[in-house]
């Protein structure tokens, strides 16, 4: 059985619905509504970046339901990205957060997941200044604001 | 796409996947980013308070001065829970001045573990801190004191009358250890409420300022100490019948637990507010430090 998915703008997807269902929202909406073949609306997302989701979708189609891992220590497997997650998430920045944006209105946790796990190994061990320039961010802070912050979380300075 | 254009709760799902060092150096970056990186780095410290983080921490607080009771507070706003151990009274000493207004915000803490030797602290300002514990609603006390320094080093009424006036939201107080004498002087008694000391210290005085007196009128003097204690928890009982007038201590206390060598009497719940419908749960050890409690 297929679905429909439609872009914001206007493109239309033909997905076995296994591969939507990966998709919490589109599961929920397919459930909600029932038998039905009418299409589906996602004015959130553009076809590039749907394209992509699929993409992810399909190649993860067969796992297994993710279960959460509240007691896991985040940090112990930030760099725990599959070979193919690491491949797909090589995009410019733009697309990334596109993806994770995505991910997130969606709602497919485990793509949500490696968008933020390449983002935080984007951050990781840049000063804010490489930080900022990873990103394209203006510092907005005073000195004076600075040397507030400093002295405020001292203790985590050299942790 | 500049990542200020992405909402707060993804910049948390990012920032989980740092480090403190990470995080520290995110609080730099920029305004957008200060808050959410802020919010996981303090999130962690309370998460992970018992493990690999509260270690580092009490050696920071051992080791750098300015980290002190109300400095920890400062330093870790979003706190909900603060374990203290020992005595931390040399640095409470050396604490720089507190300069808390009252207009300033409320510190979130809800749960306070401490000795009541970290109350050592001589001065006016000494509890200013409690000014900010507006939202306090357990705390834990834990002495190995005997109950003479307790009641010599912790002044106990100048902190219980801080959190008298500003912890109306406590619901829990545990006790363990000989901390008693120093939360007995919690309550400010109205002269009225204490009628049975005082007329027991009548009586008290009377025989030890006749020792040889045979009069009838010093009867009750003559009475055995079993028979005096007996008096006393009559009086008590009496008066905590008629405790209708006292005044809550804490309005919303729900729990009191009172560990080993606790000296609580009859008279310290009725302070407590004890007759308050409030309460919902009472512990009170079977081996109190006076034989005269309950």
């Amino acid at each position: 059985m297929t679905v429909i998915l439609v872009s914001s703008d206007n493109q239309d997807f033909k997905v076995d619905k296994e591969v939507a269902e990966r998709s919490i929202l589109i599961k929920n909406m397919l459930e909600d509504v029932g038998e039905s073949d009418s299409p589906i609306p996602l004015p959130n997302v553009t076809s590039a970046v749907l394209t992509k989701v699929i993409e992810y979708c399909e190649h993860h189609r067969n796992d297994p339901v993710q279960v959460p891992e509240e007691t896991d220590d985040p940090r112990k497997r930030s760099n725990d990205i599959e070979e193919w997650d690491m491949k797909f998430m090589q995009v410019d920045q733009e697309m990334l957060f596109e993806i994770i944006l995505a991910a997130n209105y969606l709602d497919i946790k485990p793509l949500l997941d490696v968008g933020c796990k390449t983002v935080a190994n984007i951050i990781k061990g840049k000063t804010p200044e490489e930080i900022r320039k990873a990103f394209n961010i203006v510092n907005d802070f005073t000195p004076e604001e600075e040397a507030q912050i400093k002295k405020e979380n001292e203790w985590a300075e050299d942790r | 796409m500049p990542p200020r254009s992405i909402p707060t709760e993804i910049f948390t799902l990012i920032f989980r996947n740092l480090s403190l060092q990470d995080l520290y150096r995110c609080l730099f970056v920029s305004h957008r980013w200060h808050g959410p990186a802020e919010a996981q780095l303090y999130s962690d410290v309370a998460l992970d308070a018992l493990e690999e983080i509260y270690k580092p921490l009490i050696t920071a607080i051992k080791t750098r001065r300015h980290l002190l009771r109300n400095r920890i507070l400062v330093t870790f706003p979003y706190l909900k829970d603060l374990s203290i151990d020992g005595w931390m009274h040399a640095y409470a000493a050396a604490a720089a001045k507190d300069t808390v207004t009252e207009e300033e915000s409320q510190y979130r803490l809800e749960t306070l573990t401490f000795d009541p030797r970290l109350l050592c602290r001589e001065g006016p300002d000494a509890f200013m801190f409690s000014k900010r514990l507006g939202n306090l609603k357990r705390i834990q006390v834990k002495s190995l004191l005997s109950p003479y320094d307790c009641f010599q080093k912790s002044r106990p009424w100048a902190f219980g009358r801080a959190l008298k006036e500003h912890c109306s939201k406590l619901e829990s107080v545990e006790t363990s250890g000989t901390v008693a004498l120093w939360l007995y002087d919690l309550p400010i008694l109205l002269p009225s409420q204490i009628s049975h000391i005082i007329s027991l210290t009548g009586q008290v005085d009377t025989s030890v300022q006749r020792p040889d007196g045979a009069s009838a009128e010093v009867a009750p003097a003559m009475m055995t100490v079993e028979q005096l204690r007996q008096r006393v928890q009559e009086q008590e009982y009496k008066e905590l019948l008629a405790g209708k007038e006292a005044v809550p201590f804490f309005p919303q206390l729900k729990r009191l637990v009172m560990g080993v060598d606790h000296s609580f009497s009859l008279q310290d719940l009725i302070s407590l507010g004890v007759q308050a419908s409030t309460l919902t749960s009472l512990e009170i050890c079977h081996q109190p430090h006076h034989s005269n409690c309950i």
